[in-house]
């Protein structure tokens, strides 16, 4: 069984070269602005600034593709609700359905933001490995240490996340394997024969993960760790005079398109 | 995390996974633990189908996501008040467990999806979900009692009655 953790597609391209902190403030910046005003025109905006992200970060877009697979569904929700649902006078109509000029258009723009949404978040993924990523989020969640959320052990715990799902992928196959070596299916029967095949699967791998996570945690006492003491990194983060350039970019164009 | 275990159609483990985070770890780690998994899901593909990031949390079907974290505190608290050992109150508080799920679920949906129109929503984004709800909760309650009467250090010993 194998389980692609990241998405992180490895390449030297300007947009893989800046600072993760960067590149998160500056996703974070379309995303509010998305929201904040319902336009074409501001649609238009933030999906050539996404269109321009993915082009220059040089990530293949079949790769890309991959990753809006999974909102098609809620792109077919948007067209049945709104197609169906809204009021507005009929363009269509089909027995007793009513297709709504209005809806169309909502549904239009419902599902551009959605898929300008997704792209944007998916720069983010694409061209920052996941450790650089977590590390940017902990730096830029420093202030909420006053409000006492233990944003570094936050960091760490991801971290430790990170490192353990391949080998808790492992573990369930080993242990699936291990059942059905003693005679148990898990594609026998229906939902609730199935889920229940399940239990000897789930019991020892919770087990093994309490354990695991003891041993990490006697090992990691036993060198010293001490939760919230301040640290240093083997990969300081740089910012440099081009990240500056990309935020001051992007906060021109979100202004740009929250005003037209 | 999805495991492709029921043919074509990836079962995603979230929901179980959630209750039973609330049922073995209590209301706070429980949904501290749901919250890592959130910000494991801002860096990493980990939430359902391999979705991740921003825009997984700020889109339509965000609203599961946030109403993952208050299900497992939600479990963890009557978990902690009744300290349920047997199927059936562990199922219950299970299936408890679910309803905030769905409530943020559906209206985040609502909202983004700027419709008030409830057919569509409670169908979408309820109604489907349900049956492969109950067979992860029950699921959740079979694994929970199996854990909870192991010695792992996860609640106080059974009070003698």
């Amino acid at each position: 069984m194998r389980m692609a953790i990241a998405q992180y597609y490895p390449r030297a391209s300007p947009i893989h070269r800046l600072d993760p902190r960067c590149k998160v403030v500056a996703v974070a910046a379309l995303v509010v602005g998305l929201f904040l005003r319902s336009s074409f025109a501001a649609l238009a905006v933030y999906g050539l600034v996404a269109v321009a992200g993915l082009l220059l970060s040089g990530v293949p877009l079949g790769w890309v593709a991959r990753g809006l697979r999974p909102v098609v569904w809620l792109l077919v929700l948007t067209f049945v609700v709104q197609l169906l649902f809204a009021p507005g006078p009929a363009f269509y109509t089909l027995g007793p359905l009513h297709l709504s000029l209005r809806g169309l258009a909502i549904a239009g723009y419902l599902s551009l933001r959605l898929v300008v949404l997704v792209v944007a978040s998916l720069l983010l993924t694409l061209t920052t490995p996941p450790i650089a990523l977590t590390d940017a989020l902990a730096w830029l969640s420093r202030p909420l240490r006053r409000l006492r959320v233990p944003t570094e052990e936050l960091a760490l715990m991801v971290t430790i996340a990170l490192r353990f799902i391949p080998t808790l992928m492992q573990e369930i196959d080993t242990i699936m394997k291990a059942q059905r070596a003693r005679g148990a299916s898990f594609t026998r029967g229906g939902p609730l024969r199935r889920a229940r095949a399940l239990v000897p699967v789930l019991v020892p791998l919770f087990i093994l993960s309490f354990r695991r996570a003891d041993e990490l945690a006697l090992a990691m006492e036993a060198r010293c760790y001490l939760p919230g003491a301040p640290r240093t990194r083997l990969h300081p983060l740089h910012a440099h005079r081009r990240d500056a350039v990309v935020l001051v970019l992007v906060a021109a164009l979100v202004v740009l398109a929250e005003l037209i | 995390m999805s495991v492709p275990l029921f043919g074509p159609v990836p079962l995603t483990l979230q929901v179980l996974f959630v209750l039973l985070a609330g049922l073995v770890l209590g209301a706070r780690l429980g949904a501290l633990s749901v919250v890592a998994y959130l910000v494991v899901g801002l860096v990493a593909p980990v939430y359902a189908q391999g979705t991740s990031g921003l825009g997984a949390l700020a889109g339509p079907a965000g609203g599961y996501l946030f109403g993952f974290v208050v299900a497992a505190y939600i479990v963890g608290t009557l978990t902690e008040r009744w300290d349920p050992r047997t199927f059936w109150p562990l199922l219950g508080i299970a299936l408890a467990g679910l309803v905030p799920i769905y409530a943020i679920g559906a209206a985040w949906l609502a909202w983004q999806l700027h419709t008030t129109a409830l057919e569509p929503v409670v169908w979408g984004g309820v109604v489907q979900f349900i049956p492969g709800d109950v067979a992860k909760a029950v699921l959740a309650a079979l694994a929970a009692r199996a854990l909870v009467s192991l010695p792992l250090g996860l609640r106080a010993p059974a009070r003698p009655r």
